[in-house]
């Protein structure tokens, strides 16, 4: 005999993401906001240079916090800076 | 280059020139010596070690704090705390497996300066490992 459980758990079990890749548009963000230098961004958010350049280039990602610090400097949605595509 | 990035360069690079010699002489010469304890020498020949160590240590931070002022004086970002967290994880780990070994297991099979110096080991290879891993990643983030 099914419960309510079991189909609520059948209902429930999804399938698993696969990897993605993190990608942004901050580079194209900061040229359209008056050439905003990193260093500029940096402090804005509260981190250094060397962490934007990493951000922009891919090689670090972000806390969330930061991330919605970023969207917030270019009064952008925070989709519209990070991008995230599975496959 | 990060400053944080820098200094463990200034560490890993001071640590190598101080305790490096000190060990290499210990492991290489003295390998089949017994040398019991206070053993005043070999305390002198650790303690020049040391010596050079946090000399090279203070002098470095001081170079960087006056060559790069600013980044000297800024918190650590989330970057560079992650980074920081992850080295000190491993580092850790290894520090604390080398004096399980050489402070629970040592004692029973060997004596005087062969636990010190094991002892002084692990601790270098503690810190080269943290040092190695903070200047890797952020080279892996940079390139």
């Amino acid at each position: 005999m099914t419960t309510q459980s079991d189909t609520d758990s059948a209902a429930r079990s999804v399938t698993p993401l696969g990897a993605g890749t993190m990608s942004n548009r901050i580079r194209q963000l900061r040229f359209e906001h008056g050439e905003m230098t990193q260093s500029e961004l940096g402090e804005r958010i509260g981190v250094t240079r060397q962490t934007i350049a990493a951000i922009e280039a891919g090689k670090y990602s972000p806390s969330l916090e930061s991330a919605f610090r970023i969207a917030k400097v270019f009064d952008v949605k925070l989709d519209e800076v990070f991008q995230y595509t599975i496959g | 280059m990060a400053y944080r990035e820098r200094v463990a360069w200034m560490l890993l690079g001071s640590i190598l020139v101080s305790l490096g010699p000190y060990l290499v002489y210990v492991y290489g010469f003295q390998r089949d010596e017994v040398i019991p304890m206070p053993g005043f020498d070999q305390l002198k020949l650790y303690g020049v070690a040391a010596s050079m160590f946090a000399m090279l240590v203070g002098l470095g931070y001081l170079v960087l704090r006056l060559k790069y002022p600013t980044e000297a004086k800024a918190p650590a970002d989330e970057r560079d705390t992650t980074i920081e967290r992850q080295s000190y994880r491993v580092g850790y780990m290894i520090l604390l497996t080398g004096m399980m070994a050489v402070g629970i297991y040592k004692p029973f099979v060997a004596n005087g300066w062969s636990i010190v110096n094991d002892a002084i080991c692990i601790i270098f290879i503690a810190e080269v490992v943290r040092d190695v891993m903070i200047v890797r990643n952020y080279y892996v983030q940079r390139s």
